[in-house]
């Protein structure tokens, strides 16, 4: 399409560059836990290993950002929530953006920009704790959003929803959650090839919000199923 | 009418550093009907008292809801009144759409007075004609905000506007470090007593003149008016104080009651 357009044509991003992978998140007794992996692939090559794709945002910070997809409309998107943050410290009247409001405005942006033809090419996790309430929340590309207990983008969404699934209680501790949490970015870093073993946790509780140094997941590769391989099963499957 | 060369229009100042103009156009909020507005820790109020043309008519709405968790009372000109209420409900469903919650009540009424201070400004422009009591509550609690047609807001534990309204400002002055803690009923009260204060002589509080709307901790912005309010307005009947009755001696200085002929109501 690129190709035939004149010189002077304006182009848009019609697909991402920089790309960051899945995010997993899940609420637990009185609080909600995060993980990303710490990798921003070019294509299918791993380029940047060590940038982190969540953050706490708002005029407080104590709501929690995460994007997979395109690692500079998430750049982008945090100017934005950080200029909007800087208007309402501006005001000094007392509120500010929770995480359900702050979750549904950047929703009004993405949606608007894909209506432009020109989307901000991320799915984001917000999550948040206010008068005792968790909000955990997920948008993507299109402007679609949903909150949920469980929430994982990506390809998480195809293998680590349903570990998720099978694990999640809504009265998990953190240390329950925290495993959970844990086990997924493994399956992950197993069996997506734009994932990596070195993870962030972001943590939302009463105390407020946080994002962990990047740990690295502890990993066995000596299982009997990886050393014999998936050849046998006829299907190119492991 | 006292006119000088200095009044034309918005844009020109007097050698005494006024602006006329705005002046005129606050004077219309005093010729207006009042309007009382009190708080207290769960609930913000407003009361106004209502005027009819004649005795055919009915009674001119003086309190507009803006939103679940706002509305105002006004003083003034209720045509003008009616295009800022416009505004303020735009504003708050837009708001509504894009953050899924309500208005904070202090952001918006400084967006009306920026607006309205862009009528004191601009060559062919007038400002409004109206003063507004903003009631509402949301994330910071129950507010009260007085809006002037010159621009300028402020935010109020209890304010009144309108005509004879510093009668009522007296009365709140005297009972408002008790408001905080009292229930929506005794605020009711209150509001029905201080607008009784603004009443002229021989006139008295009905069901048909007085209205009140309110606002609790949750929204839910409710107009009492008609029979919603005369189980009120009865139960302050016997209270001492008030408007001065027909043997009371009269106010020393009657302010102008009527405007000149061919003026616009304010209401």
């Amino acid at each position: 399409m690129q190709a035939h357009a004149p010189e002077s044509a304006f182009t848009r991003t019609t697909n991402p560059l920089v790309t960051g992978g899945s995010v997993v998140a899940l609420k637990y007794a009185g609080g909600v836990l995060v993980a990303t992996d710490t990798l921003a692939s070019y294509g299918s090559l791993a380029r940047f290993e060590n940038v982190c794709r969540m953050s706490t945002v708002g005029m407080n910070h104590d709501v929690l950002l995460a994007a997979g997809g395109d690692y500079s409309d998430y750049q982008q998107m945090l100017k934005m929530i950080d200029i909007r943050a800087t208007q309402e410290f501006a005001l000094d009247d007392g509120a500010a953006l929770s995480a359900s409001e702050m979750h549904h405005w950047l929703t009004r942006i993405l949606y608007q920009r894909r209506s432009k033809m020109d989307p901000l090419w991320n799915q984001i996790v917000i999550a948040g704790f206010r008068d005792g309430q968790v909000y955990l929340g997920t948008s993507d590309l299109y402007g679609t959003m949903y909150t949920e207990d469980i929430i994982a983008t990506g390809l998480g969404a195809h293998m680590a929803l349903p570990l998720l699934r099978k694990g999640w209680r809504a009265d998990m501790s953190e240390a329950e959650a925290r495993k959970l949490l844990e086990d997924c970015m493994r399956v992950l870093f197993y069996r997506d090839t734009r994932a990596s073993a070195n993870i962030n946790i972001g943590k939302v509780d009463a105390s407020g919000c946080t994002v962990s140094a990047p740990i690295k997941l502890e990993t066995f590769w000596e299982h009997p199923e990886f050393v014999r391989g998936g050849g046998h099963l006829g299907n190119g499957s492991w | 009418m006292f006119r000088n060369q200095y009044d034309t229009d918005c844009i020109t100042w007097s050698p005494a550093g006024r602006i006329h103009q705005i002046e005129y156009a606050m004077e219309a909020v005093k010729q207006g009907s009042a309007a009382i507005g009190l708080r207290s820790n769960a609930f913000a109020l407003v009361a106004t008292l209502k005027r009819s043309s004649s005795e055919l008519s009915s009674y001119q709405k003086k309190i507009f809801k803006i939103d679940d968790n706002m509305g105002i009372g006004i003083a003034g000109l209720v045509a003008d009144a009616r295009v800022i209420a416009k505004y303020m409900r735009t504003e708050c469903i837009n708001h509504r759409y894009v953050y899924d919650a309500p208005m904070q009540v202090g952001r918006l009424v400084v967006q009306v007075a920026d607006k309205s201070q862009i009528g004191t400004q601009q060559v062919g422009r007038r400002p409004y004609g109206v003063g507004l009591l903003v009631v509402g509550s949301d994330g910071t609690g129950p507010h009260l905000f007085e809006t002037q047609p010159s621009g300028q807001y402020f935010e109020y534990k209890a304010m009144a506007i309108g005509a004879r309204s510093q009668a009522g400002r007296t009365y709140l002055e005297k009972h408002f470090e008790e408001f905080p803690e009292l229930g929506l009923d005794d605020l009711i009260k209150h509001a029905l007593l201080a607008l009784r204060e603004t009443l002229s002589t021989g006139q008295e509080l009905t069901a048909a003149n007085v209205a009140v709307g309110y606002c609790g901790l949750q929204g839910g912005f409710t107009i009492l008016e008609d029979e919603t309010i005369a189980p009120y307005v009865d139960a302050v009947k016997g209270t001492p104080g008030g408007p001065p009755m027909e043997e009371a001696a009269p106010e020393e200085a009657p302010p102008a009651e009527a405007p000149a002929e061919g003026a616009m109501d304010t209401e």
